[in-house]
């Protein structure tokens, strides 16, 4: 037995670790930041936290079968402005969710066959689909700050909203089921079991008669569909439709997965860590806020943390032990 | 002859090279002013900086276990912060002190991320993506507002001999090919693409390959260090946020140049070809007067059509099935 594969290290890398990150964070938050942990406050990170996270779990999907999504800023943009568009020139909410969800859905099949129809790294792939997508919705609305919010999506987004007896916003609600939705999926049906052994071994994987195309273009497209309505979300929570508000998520939805610790090579990790991951992330943000750094210098540590976080339990095993 | 043609088109850089022509094709006949001696120093000051930082993302690519530098772009942005905000207003700023010191920043920085990758043994895409974000917040730290004001000698590239036919920023590329055909010379290049190709092969064949890695990353920050210099040429002052939009760019042009994001095979002339082209694109659409925002939609375009064509060359190239191969 190698010291990689001792017992104490088998054990935290299954998972505690990353309960202990998040709770190590907002201990140290509470420590250090007056009025970190009071319950509005809790509320507000939440809520910032659902957006990132629902995100997240569809980058999840593409990053447990070894690949990487790109396009998610691109897409949560595109899914703010066509939901502000269109829910402001006064078309009924469940046509807008049900377009928003679809087009969504339908650039991240398109990502997902090029991907494996031509065996293309998807990198590149979703690079330039973003490009394109970007593109259109900068065409589309010539670059301007467009439509607003229906109301209720407002209210959706909203900390200071409950859902019915639970004192949370509705949108945190609907992040933590959609979850646990994902992580029922690829535990307990066949198709979820696939992604996990097309991620660890392709060869293996198509020997099983495992459609590796099917599998590909589902994540991709579950990935671009909650791309599309985390960017919905948004527009209830900034009141209009601006493309660049995805922006930032393009690094924070891969480093909520890889905080989380789930393999970027594939076939490792999971829906539930990736919740964990998104949790770090904002409340770690919001201590360096706390912390009254610069957004350059809030920057700098974060990149710093997201090195150190995944050093505890996100390592390769040493080449000597893999041969 | 005719065999030789058919090398070609099976060649991993048939497409870019393809590209490139077609696309120099058009853009001198839309507009014939581009090659003029008036013209060519300003546009080639605006490609030194994308062939650079394309060459700075081709040896960590090569290196295998999905091997990426996404932290050249902020590195570039730095370099050039360093230059204008730190090492002028301290009198470094001179050609002899100034240079030294950014190249070896490069490299430091290039070393850590190394580092991390082999000794640290974390995946190249979180290391690089800590230092994405640390080099663009470190930027932002030293220079929070853009600010003018280059030394001399930076001002002195931007320039060209002979009358406008040898613009001086192409120096800067001259350098970084010279570095990576001594290290080919030396057989460090080899030792990447074994690495890159199958670490375990290579670590029981006696290549050390943690140190090949460092050295992978090392030279992809002196490279790194190269394109910031000029961008420095390129915009004459300081801007903190301007080189991170270069680590995407960097990428496609890797792809673009037929190497592949595996690891293990490539050259150096793909990825710099594949930057002239993406390049060549953007010149081709503001030539004729595209709107600004249909640019990005055809870049993204050519660049999935490109690496789509790429790869069928790829698959033909390797038709029998790999034995053994994970």
């Amino acid at each position: 037995m190698s010291v990689s594969e001792l017992p104490v290290k088998q054990v935290l890398s299954k998972g505690p670790i990353q309960l202990l990150t998040v709770v190590g964070v907002f201990v140290l938050g509470m420590l250090i930041v007056p009025d970190f942990a009071t319950f509005s406050s809790i509320q507000a990170m939440l809520v910032i936290a659902s957006f990132l996270g629902v995100a997240a779990i569809g980058q999840t999907f593409v990053v447990l079968i070894g690949g990487i999504d790109l396009s998610v800023p691109a897409l949560i943009g595109a899914g703010n402005v066509i939901a502000a568009r269109l829910a402001g020139n006064g078309m009924p909410s469940p046509v807008v969710i049900l377009i928003v969800l679809g087009l969504g859905a339908l650039c991240g099949a398109i990502n997902g066959i090029v991907t494996s129809l031509w065996k293309l790294p998807s990198l590149v792939v979703t690079l330039a689909t973003a490009s394109v997508v970007g593109g259109a919705v900068l065409l589309w609305t010539n670059a301007t700050l467009t439509g607003s919010a229906p109301q209720w999506l407002t209210t959706f987004t909203s900390a200071a909203s409950g859902t019915g007896p639970i004192p949370l916003a509705p949108v945190v609600v609907l992040w933590l089921v959609l979850a646990l939705l994902a992580q029922l999926f690829i535990l307990r049906t066949k198709s979820g079991r696939q992604i996990y052994l097309l991620g660890a071994n392709r060869e293996a994987a198509r020997l099983m008669l495992v459609s590796e195309r099917g599998i590909t273009t589902v994540c991709f497209a579950l990935s671009g569909a909650l791309a599309a309505l985390s960017g919905l979300l948004l527009t209830g929570f900034t009141g209009a439709g601006l493309f660049t508000v995805g922006d930032p998520y393009l690094f924070q939805s891969i480093a909520a997965v890889v905080i989380g610790g789930t393999s970027l090579l594939g076939g490792r990790g999971g829906i539930v860590r990736s919740v964990l991951g998104s949790l770090t992330l904002v409340a770690l943000t919001t201590l360096l806020i706390g912390l009254s750094l610069t957004s350059a210098a809030q920057q700098a540590v974060l990149g710093a943390v997201i090195v150190a976080v995944t050093a505890l339990y996100g390592r390769d095993r040493a080449l000597g032990d893999r041969i | 002859m005719i065999a030789k043609l058919a090398g070609l088109r099976r060649s991993p850089l048939a497409v870019v090279v393809t590209l490139v022509a077609i696309l120099l094709v058009v853009n001198i006949s839309l507009t014939p002013s581009m090659l003029a001696p008036a013209q060519l120093p300003n546009t080639l000051n605006l490609l030194v900086p994308s062939v650079l930082v394309a060459m700075a993302s081709t040896p960590s690519v090569m290196s295998g276990r999905g091997g990426i530098d996404l932290s050249v772009g902020p590195l570039l942005g730095v370099v050039n912060v360093f230059l204008v905000g730190l090492l002028v207003p301290y009198g470094l700023g001179g050609a002899g002190t100034a240079i030294p010191i950014l190249l070896v920043l490069g490299i430091v920085t290039g070393l850590v991320s190394g580092a991390l990758v082999a000794f640290g043994r974390l995946q190249p895409v979180v290391v690089t993506l800590g230092g994405y974000l640390v080099l663009s917040g470190v930027a932002l730290v030293v220079m929070p507002q853009p600010v003018g004001g280059v030394p001399d000698w930076v001002s002195y590239l931007s320039g060209s001999w002979f009358g406008g036919y040898l613009p001086r920023s192409v120096l800067l590329v001259v350098v970084a090919v010279a570095v990576w055909l001594f290290l080919k010379r030396r057989g460090a290049i080899g030792l990447i693409l074994a690495t890159g190709s199958d670490d375990r092969a290579a670590h029981t064949s006696g290549v050390r390959v943690s140190r090949v890695l460092c050295l992978a990353y090392a030279t992809g920050g002196l490279f790194a260090a190269l394109a910031g210099i000029g961008l420095s040429v390129l915009i004459q002052s300081g801007d903190p946020s301007i080189g991170k939009q270069y680590t995407l760019a960097a990428v496609a042009a890797v792809a673009l140049g037929g190497n592949p994001l595996g690891g293990g095979r490539g050259t150096l002339i793909g990825p710099m070809l594949g930057a002239l082209s993406l390049f060549l694109i953007q010149t081709l659409l503001s030539g004729a007067h595209v709107s600004s925002l249909w640019i990005q939609v055809v870049y993204g375009a050519v660049l999935l059509f490109a690496i789509c064509t790429n790869s069928s060359i790829a698959s033909r190239l390797t038709a029998r099935p790999a034995l053994g191969s994970p």
